[in-house]
């Protein structure tokens, strides 16, 4: 075999690790072109609806896509993509509508206008700049070196300390990273303050509003997205429209306690006490040792002077001897008589 | 009320005791006949560790009167998740980050740079001064040991997410390690341009402690990801949540950092290492405020508290200081000296071949991930600032922005083990590199032939197959010859190389797991009925029963499976689904059958006990498993390269104890 190898002509030997080469990148392409036919065959309706909704953020969740999230408003968001993909709209169109709905929040890529430009382009543009950059320098320091005393450049390592003018580049990246920071911290102290108060909470308040309802209105015959809305309504102490909310809900399913409890909580804050208190009775009727339902019923007719208060109150203490306000309720029943 | 009184001491004595030794070190630095404050750093250290256990002890003894424990603590949590709950919150995570500032500190005090003392007072001032601002963040932005009335009978307990796997005693410990690791190198950095000097003693052991840190992050972020993994329920091990981005920030310049060293001992890079040792503990503290001052939203943001605008305060006081010093001081810094190895004469091109154009190429993409990763971490909270729009910066950014120069980062790893330190015509570089690149090119090639992959999987593939050759043809020339004994002789002489190309090789092996297990089906869906069959993505499901479970402050319902895949059975598992209504928090754990090449991964969405019905979600997610052990392998390589060299004996003999050594010996001349 050396010897066959040997008598080969030396031209052929000296091509063969070029016609290697030559091979492997032909299969390289082969198997390069294969796999781009392979990512852009064509897809099903259920594989178009997922590629659209990752990009889709679900507003009740934190950080997930309206492809992976299980809450309401995500279904829903699913559902209406489905739609819009059987209408035969571009991927592109389905999104402007949700941001035209929605705002540029609803979509996990950020816009590419304005500050969303800089994020684009810095990942494309930062080494091209730095190099750049470190070409200029380089230039210019070769240029003083050329004149000026060989300075720091010949001295031995870790010895040389010479005054010299500070570096002014330097100097301005100190301060602008000063004056952000400045700016930063007045924005978060302005922040941390009353949250509802300021501009910017308020938008974000009304966005997820909207989303929530809308998903509520968009799927009129399911629980989940009321409840969410008249959560989100109840943490913004906007009641009367909370109770609204889980009214419907409770209208869907009577006899989704969860519900039921949420919507006598919102009434009981909002003074309506009288609606709160048979809902309440109603809630233990199916489960007479529903905790929260007993503590609140319990306070309520004790609010009102009702004599049942202490019975409903010492039921509560059995229920939950253990309870965070078990120990006032105690005071309570023990201060009555 | 004694145990409020003893914890509020601890930290009370320790901020002293910080104070203290932080003025005791400024005038040592000013002025070396000052005795060094040993018993104030000493006793700060011991501070943060009392402050630690009297808490552990409230938290085990269930003292409610406490806050903390009144807050996270509760009766039904299990001994191992209550020593946990240490960390399960704001206030007491601050206590852990003390406590290993502490051991930092006492490390630092006993371990100086031997050759260059000079530099040990002002990084010892640095350290104890943010030891004195910790100690005065717990203390008045949120005192854990304060006193409540009326004691409550119980508490809440921690968030049931942290109470779920047993992680939570690793994951956070882990990477508050790598954290205050990081703090030493931004210490000596200002020890540099203070005292003017940079040389090899500063080099030393500013890499020593950032392979500390780093090797610290390094684990705690893989922990992290396995956790994600493994709890939530949602398939993946990474979200590009801000919360795992601000780990991911400081881990990037952390590595820039380690490569740039490497450059430096060869002349040039000085400045820019001390700039990145600065600003990848700027970076760590940013972490520290957007995870915790409720700034940005995330999954991580477990408590808010008041402690943003004081940490934005240190944040700015701190990355000003280093700049402003770097501007008045950075030229009085000895320049690069002379590379010995740099041909002068060469052409431009062998120049721009050389080793160390690959180290300043490997900075420049780390900079520019980290650039990309910070932009958009922080891009939301400022456009929200600015023009109060709301916008969401998800994986889909990430993975579009960071592709190319990830690509490009496995490209430089791939040529890099082949560059020579003085460079060479690029002639002679290709045709050193033709055989391995005609094995990238068959393994693509393969790849893309065989099976159904994307463009994207057959390029990673390909590029880490060049990475895997170059990489193992530079272990085999530093191992071949003289044999098993010889190979032992060059393993322990050429350790930190070997350590380094197994860590590369680590990272190649990784990125072809995440690009692969990234091109996976989506997940499948179904609803299940009680003894009845469904298939999803190849895996046939049988649902044989559900249970749920009311206990003591949660509702679970598991799902018992028998699960089929190609034929096999691969037993019983029991996804569960639990809800904290007290937390107003739904756990779904996943069961997962874990294989080397392809793990199912089954998820119980909903279940319906009455009707009989269970939501199930099952993907099958490739080379996960490899992701693992490619985070192992990383260790192991970091391991390799920076565990201590032993101390001879005979060198050592008579002064053992008197003179102070360096941390880790280093083993190259």
């Amino acid at each position: 075999m050396a010897g066959g190898l040997r008598r080969t002509p030396v031209a052929l030997r000296r091509a063969v690790p070029g016609l290697l080469a030559i091979a492997a990148l032909l299969l390289f392409a082969a198997g390069l072109t294969r796999a781009v036919l392979v990512g852009s065959g064509p897809t099903d309706e259920d594989a178009r609806v997922r590629a659209i909704a990752a990009t889709v953020r679900c507003p009740e969740c934190i950080g997930e896509s309206a492809a992976d999230s299980q809450a309401p408003t995500a279904r829903g968001i699913r559902e209406t993509i489905r739609e819009q993909v059987r209408a035969g709209r571009e991927p592109d169109e389905i999104r402007r509508w949700f941001v035209d709905r929605y705002g540029p929040g609803i979509l996990l890529e950020p816009p590419a206008r304005g500050l969303g430009l800089l994020l684009w382009w810095l990942p494309v543009a930062f080494v091209p700049l730095a190099l750049a950059a470190l070409a200029v320098t380089r230039w210019a320091r070769r240029r003083t070196a050329g004149s000026a005393v060989r300075d720091t450049a010949r001295a031995p390592e870790s010895s040389a300390v010479q005054p010299g003018r500070p570096a002014r580049g330097a100097l301005v990246l100190a301060a602008a990273v000063a004056v952000a920071l400045t700016v930063g911290i007045v924005m978060a102290g302005r922040g941390t303050g009353d949250r509802p108060a300021g501009p910017a909470a308020a938008t974000t308040g009304d966005t997820e509003l909207d989303v929530l309802s809308a998903a509520a209105r968009s799927a009129p015959d399911e629980v989940g997205p009321w409840l969410s809305l008249g959560r989100a309504l109840e943490h913004r102490g906007r009641l009367a429209e909370a109770a609204q909310a889980y009214e419907r809900a409770v209208r869907l399913d009577p006899k989704d306690s969860p519900a039921a409890f949420r919507l006598a909580f919102a009434y009981a804050r909002s003074g309506q006490a009288e609606r709160a208190r048979p809902l309440l009775q109603e809630i233990l009727a199916r489960d007479a040792r529903h905790t929260e339902a007993l503590l609140l019923l319990g306070m309520l007719q004790h609010e009102a002077g009702q004599p049942e208060a202490s019975e409903t109150l010492r039921r509560f203490l059995e229920v939950a001897a253990e309870h965070p306000a078990a120990a006032a309720v105690r005071r309570l029943l023990e201060g009555d008589r | 009320m004694t145990v409020s009184l003893l914890g509020t001491a601890c930290l009370g004595l320790g901020a002293v005791a910080a104070l203290v030794a932080t003025a005791g070190w400024v005038a040592r630095a000013r002025d070396a006949r000052r005795q060094p404050p040993r018993s104030a750093t000493y006793a700060l250290a011991v501070a943060a560790l009392a402050a630690c256990l009297t808490l552990e002890w409230a938290l085990l003894s269930r003292d409610f009167s406490v806050r903390y424990v009144a807050e996270h603590g509760g009766r039904d949590v299990p001994l191992y998740y209550t020593i946990t709950s240490l960390w399960s919150a704001l206030e007491g995570s601050l206590l852990l980050w003390l406590l290993g500032l502490g051991a930092v500190v006492v490390l630092a005090l006993r371990h100086p740079p031997t050759t260059e003392p000079r530099l040990h007072p002002p990084a010892m001032a640095v350290l104890t001064a943010t030891a004195a601002f910790f100690f005065g963040l717990v203390l008045f932005a949120g005192n854990p040991f304060d006193a409540v009335e009326p004691v409550p009978q119980d508490g809440p307990g921690p968030n049931p997410l942290l109470r779920s796997h047993p992680a939570m005693g690793v994951h956070p410990p882990l990477l508050y390690a790598g954290y205050v690791g990081l703090a030493v190198p931004f210490a000596y950095a200002i020890a540099a341009l203070v005292t003017g000097r940079t040389g090899a003693a500063w080099a030393r052991v500013v890499r020593n402690w950032t392979l500390l840190g780093w090797a610290a992050l390094t684990a705690g972020i893989a922990v992290g990801a396995w956790w994600s993994y493994a709890v939530l329920g949602w398939g993946g091990y990474w979200a590009w949540d801000p919360v795992e981005n601000a780990s991911l920030l400081p881990w990037l310049t952390a590595t820039a950092l380690l490569h740039s060293l490497l450059a430096r001992r060869r002349g040039g890079l000085g400045v820019w290492a001390l700039s990145l040792a600065a600003a990848t503990f700027s970076l760590v503290i940013l972490g520290t405020f957007l995870t915790r001052s409720g700034v940005v939203g995330s999954v991580h943001a477990f408590t808010q508290s008041g402690i943003g605008p004081p940490l934005l305060v240190f944040l700015a006081a701190t990355t000003v200081g280093w700049l402003a010093l770097l501007a008045l001081r950075g030229d009085r810094l000895a320049g690069p000296g002379p590379d010995p190895t740099r041909d002068s004469r060469g052409d431009w091109r062998s120049r721009l071949l050389s080793r160390r154009s690959g180290l300043v190429g490997n900075n420049l993409l780390l900079t520019a991930v980290a650039a990309t990763v910070l932009v958009g971490t922080v891009f939301p909270t400022v456009q929200q600032m600015v023009s109060g729009t709301e916008v969401t910066v998800g994986p889909a950014y990430y993975n579009q922005a960071l592709a190319p120069l990830a690509l490009a980062v496995l490209a430089l790893m791939a040529i890099g083990p082949l560059l020579a330190w003085p460079g060479e015509p690029p002639g002679r570089l290709a045709r050193r590199a033709v055989p391995s690149a005609i094995g990238a090119c068959v393994v693509a090639g393969l790849v893309g032939l065989t099976g159904s992959h994307g463009p994207s999987v057959v390029v990673v593939c390909g590029l880490a197959a060049f990475v895997a050759s170059t990489l193992v043809r530079a272990m085999a020339a530093r191992l071949a010859g003289g044999g098993p004994a010889g190979a032992w002789r060059a393993v322990r002489r050429h350790r930190r190389t070997l350590g380094a190309l197994v860590a590369h090789l680590a990272v190649a092996v990784a990125a072809v797991a995440v690009v692969v297990s990234g091109a996976d089906p989506p997940a499948e869906q179904r609803e299940v009925a009680v003894d009845s069959t469904a298939t999803l993505r190849g895996v046939t499901v049988r649902l044989l029963g559900l249970e749920s479970r009311v206990t003591e402050g949660q509702e679970a319902a598991t799902a018992r499976l028998e699960v089929r895949s190609e034929g096999r059975s691969l037993g019983r598992v029991s996804p569960t689904l639990t809800l904290f209504p007290d937390h107003g928090m739904v756990v779904a754990t996943p069961a997962i059958d874990t294989g080397l090449t392809r793990d199912v991964y089954i998820t119980l969405l909903a279940a319906d006990p009455q009707a009989g019905t269970a939501l199930l979600r099952v993907s099958v997610n490739s080379l996960i498993g490899v992701l693992w052990l490619a985070a192992g392998l990383l260790l192991v390589g970091t391991g390799l390269a920076a565990w201590p060299r032993r101390i001879s004996v005979t060198s050592r003999v008579g002064n053992a104890e008197a003179a102070p050594r360096p941390l880790l010996k280093e083993v190259d001349p």
